[in-house]
């Protein structure tokens, strides 16, 4: 027995301790993780994913910026009521170009995962100025100081720049016309470039791109712009009609 | 120590400073700007204090005596930074009660209070209570001083800093978007620096020990801050925007981001609030109660046993989502078999009162402790039941979940860094006693009945929630719709704000005793009392 | 690599190695000459008030 006991030097060197504790503690990620980089099964093969348009990145920005992450998941679990409440189970796929992702663990206020299309801007608008004047029952913050605040989108293009560095298909043509499609999308106006863009035809998305005066407020683009935005494109991407639950190549 | 060396060390903090307003320069948003702001105050304040100290000609400390007065520096910093933190979460506990409260105002809205809350709990009152007692405990179970000399000082102001980087940050809404690893990218450097350096201290001081073994309680502290220390790196992989913004942009997206970020949020909960604080009972509980630890066996089973089966447990916070199937599956299997090391330890804390079981009913203190490692086996239970898929499906999303972490975080971090600080603060200021023990008693009975009411509301509210989201009538329609059951939680938010309000009084209650102590006074007639016991 | 070999040799794989781990950590602590070693060091924190340096 004379391994065991030489065994106790473990307890007695300080370096054998932090080595063999790390060695243990890197385990179980490596098993759990590594595996999903390069696994093909991770994400589906689906049609209609686009990179957010710089004004919808932007209302995304907002969206993190705020904590809505803390009370808003966006992520609708296989079961009856879910998909009956929210709509279609969501994919990895759909959340592919989300750095970070915003899955969440909470819901105090509903799913947000399909919340595009759903409600009018002007009940965004609203929610958003005073949530219990649209929902009595409501515990969620009013957000009237975005309608006032005019949107910094003067470095919006860094932004995509940089998501093209961590994996988002990002165009030169994009980058390029970043703060020309801001202005568009949020006007309505002279939307050809944009809808060349990231529009319905080029991605094969379910819904057309939405392009309009999302505040209400010709005079500038907020904050709000943005916000609406981003919250009416969420879930509206993938096309469900091209999706096969059954392939094995969707199993995870 | 030489006067070289601390001419070095100020050259650094010049540096410091000199970079500080080189990143104001050139700051692209306000945010950073403020941030570069605070940065070169600290340095230039630390600065002023080096060069009053190495010019005044203040006498180089004594190494043959433990280095305490960090220690004594991060108790108070824990006591203050605790009551800083129960406030905020009373006050967004409010705000889910009654949402006027929010103002809506950008600075007191719930979504950017809410990381203000749980980093100050966690990690200013919880990172604070642990650094400071580590560095006691290493140096006392290890019969040696503190390795590196001032670089503890630099550990406990530069980890201080980091708080109030983040802090002020989320008040501004500069965040990452990443629950618990909120903090952006240039804060995350600068705690990487910190917790290196603490790494530095607390393994040097292992290094330089004067007995042979290694005393258990240090492996637990070792083993959280390797292990943070992989997580933090792992999960706050980013590429800024610019080097002069806040902004940044996770490396990974979609389900692989969501398993680093929950590999990393469950290890916080096993790394930080578990395996740290268990290094605390180990040394605290047996010192209390003046017995030996129960079963060292035991305890070094449940050490391997704990930190082998801790980092595999992440997969069960995103239960039925678009991870793959596998992973979930291996995650609740590892959480639900986590259960075993983690009752094996809470055996070992309470089984080390055997003997001595009768002090639970005079010594407020230990009635603390021990109650803490009840509150432990309680949600280390709770945990395993909930990490499994079926009871996930109901409690996912709910207030059943936030019960739950608050049955850890207020039972057992929060009871057993108190339970401590009461023992530690007059061994540090070499007083007799603390001030009152009768106060210690009204804070235990306030904290427990604190944690009840959060507990109990929390369930109720969890899973009637979970039901009536997926109620059906006889036709097969949905029963509720989202804004009734909102609705229906109003008591319940309620009755958690009140359990919530009973917890931050006895915190302020133990903010006056200890301060008392530190005082020198003794609350009139409780010297005596103490003597006619004994 | 398919999705099921993964998912197979990950739940396997794992559930040995943590066997075996555990086993061996019991059979560690349970070495002969470890109860006197331990019942010293399970008094460590009750002993502790002198610096040695």
């Amino acid at each position: 027995m004379g391994i065991l006991n030489n065994h106790d030097k473990v307890e007695r060197s300080a370096t054998l301790l932090l080595i063999l504790s790390f060695l243990v503690v890197t385990v179980g990620g490596l098993v759990e993780i590594a595996p999903l980089f390069w696994l093909d099964n991770t994400i589906e093969k689906v049609k209609g994913m686009r990179p957010y348009t710089p004004l919808e990145l932007a209302g995304r920005k907002i969206y993190i910026r705020e904590g809505c992450y803390l009370c808003h998941s966006q992520m609708i679990r296989p079961f009856r009521d879910e998909v009956e409440r929210y709509g279609h189970y969501s994919l990895a796929a759909e959340s592919m170009y989300d750095h970070p992702f915003q899955w969440g663990s909470k819901r105090t206020g509903p799913d947000l995962a399909r919340v595009g299309g759903r409600y009018s801007d002007k009940w965004h608008r609203q929610h958003l100025h005073d949530p219990r004047s649209v929902v009595p029952e409501s515990v969620m913050p009013g957000y009237p100081f975005l309608a006032k605040t005019p949107l910094d989108y003067e470095h919006i293009a860094d932004d995509m720049k940089t998501n093209r560095l961590v994996g988002v298909p990002y165009t030169d043509d994009m980058i390029r016309n970043a703060k020309a499609d801001v202005v568009a999308q949020a006007t309505g106006e002279d939307t050809d470039g944009l809808i060349k863009r990231y529009g319905q035809k080029t991605f094969g998305s379910a819904e057309p791109l939405k392009a309009r005066d999302f505040d209400g407020n010709p005079e500038k683009i907020t904050e709000l712009d943005a916000l609406i935005a981003y919250l009416q494109m969420l879930g509206t991407l993938v096309d469900f009609k091209t999706f096969d639950p059954d392939n094995p190549e969707n199993m995870r | 120590m030489g006067v070289t060396v601390r001419l070095a060390q100020m050259a650094v903090l010049a540096v410091l400073a000199l970079v500080a307003i080189f990143m104001w320069s050139q700051a692209v948003d306000t945010a950073y700007a403020i941030h570069a702001g605070i940065f070169f105050i600290a340095a230039v304040l630390g600065l002023i204090y080096m060069a009053k100290n190495t010019f005044s000609g203040q006498a180089a400390a004594d190494q043959t005596e433990y280095m305490d007065d960090v220690v004594r520096a991060g108790i108070i910093a824990t006591v203050f930074w605790g009551v800083i933190g129960f406030t905020v979460g009373v006050y967004i506990a409010s705000e889910l009660a009654f949402p006027v409260l929010n103002w809506d105002f950008p600075l007191t809205n719930f979504g950017r209070l809410r990381p203000v809350h749980t980093s100050a709990v966690i990690f200013a009152f919880g990172g604070n209570g642990l650094i400071a007692t580590s560095f006691y405990v290493v140096q006392r179970t290890n019969k040696t001083r503190l390795a590196f000399g001032n670089l503890a000082w630099f550990v406990f102001w530069g980890y201080q800093l980091f708080i109030v980087l983040a802090a002020t940050g989320y008040v501004m809404g500069v965040t990452q978007g990443r629950e618990y690893a909120e903090p952006e990218w240039y804060v995350d450097l600068w705690l990487t620096i910190v917790w290196v350096a603490y790494f530095l201290v607390f393994f040097g001081t292992l290094v330089k020990r004067k007995v042979s073994h290694i005393y258990v309680a240090n492996w637990f502290y070792l083993s959280f801050i390797v292990t943070i220390a992989m997580l933090h790196l792992g999960n706050n992989m980013a590429v800024p925007v610019s080097f002069f913004g806040i902004k940044s942009y996770s490396l990974f997206s979609g389900a692989p981001d969501a398993i680093t970020q929950w590999w990393y949020g469950h290890n916080a909960v096993g790394f930080f609030l578990t395996a740290g604080f268990l290094g605390m009972m180990y040394y605290f509980v047996p010192k209390r109660a003046n017995r030996p630890v129960y079963s060292y066996r035991l305890s070094i089973v449940h050490f391997w046993a704990l930190i082998f089966t801790y980092i595999w447990a992440g997969p069960h916070h995103l239960h039925y989502t678009a991870l793959p199937d596998w992973v979930q599956t291996l995650g609740m299997v590892m959480s639900v078999i986590l259960w075993m090391p983690s009752w094996g330890g809470m055996i070992n804390g309470l089984m080390t009162l055997s003997g001595a079981w009768d002090k639970l009913r005079t010594d407020p203190i230990l009635r603390m402790m021990v109650i803490s490692v009840a509150f432990y086996g309680m949600s280390t239970f709770e945990g395993p039941m909930m990490a499994i898929r079926s009871v996930n499906a109901l409690s996912h999303y709910t207030d059943w979940t936030v019960g739950h972490v608050h049955s850890g975080a207020l039972g057992w971090v929060g009871m057993i860094t108190m339970g401590s600080v009461y023992y530690i603060v007059p061994k540090l200021w070499n007083r007799e006693r603390l001030y009152s023990e009768t106060l210690v008693s009204w804070h235990f009975w306030l904290a427990t009945l604190g944690i009840v009411l959060y507990a109990s509301s929390m369930w109720v509210s969890g899973i009637m929630q979970g039901l009536m989201w997926r109620e059906y009538d006889a036709q097969g329609f949905l029963v509720y719709s989202f804004a009734e059951t909102v609705e229906a939680m109003h008591p319940y938010y309620v009755i958690r704000a009140l359990g919530g309000g009973f917890y931050l009084v006895g915190g302020l209650l133990m903010a006056f005793n200890v301060w008392q102590t530190i005082k020198g006074n003794v609350r009139s007639g409780e010297a005596i009392a103490a003597e006619a016991r004994a | 690599m398919t999705y099921e070999t993964v998912a197979h040799y990950a739940g396997t794989i794992s559930t040995v190695l943590f066997g075996v781990f555990f086993l061996a950590v019991l059979v560690f602590v349970f070495r002969p000459g470890s109860t006197r070693t331990y019942e010293e060091l399970a008094r460590t924190p009750l002993d502790d008030d002198e610096i040695k340096d």
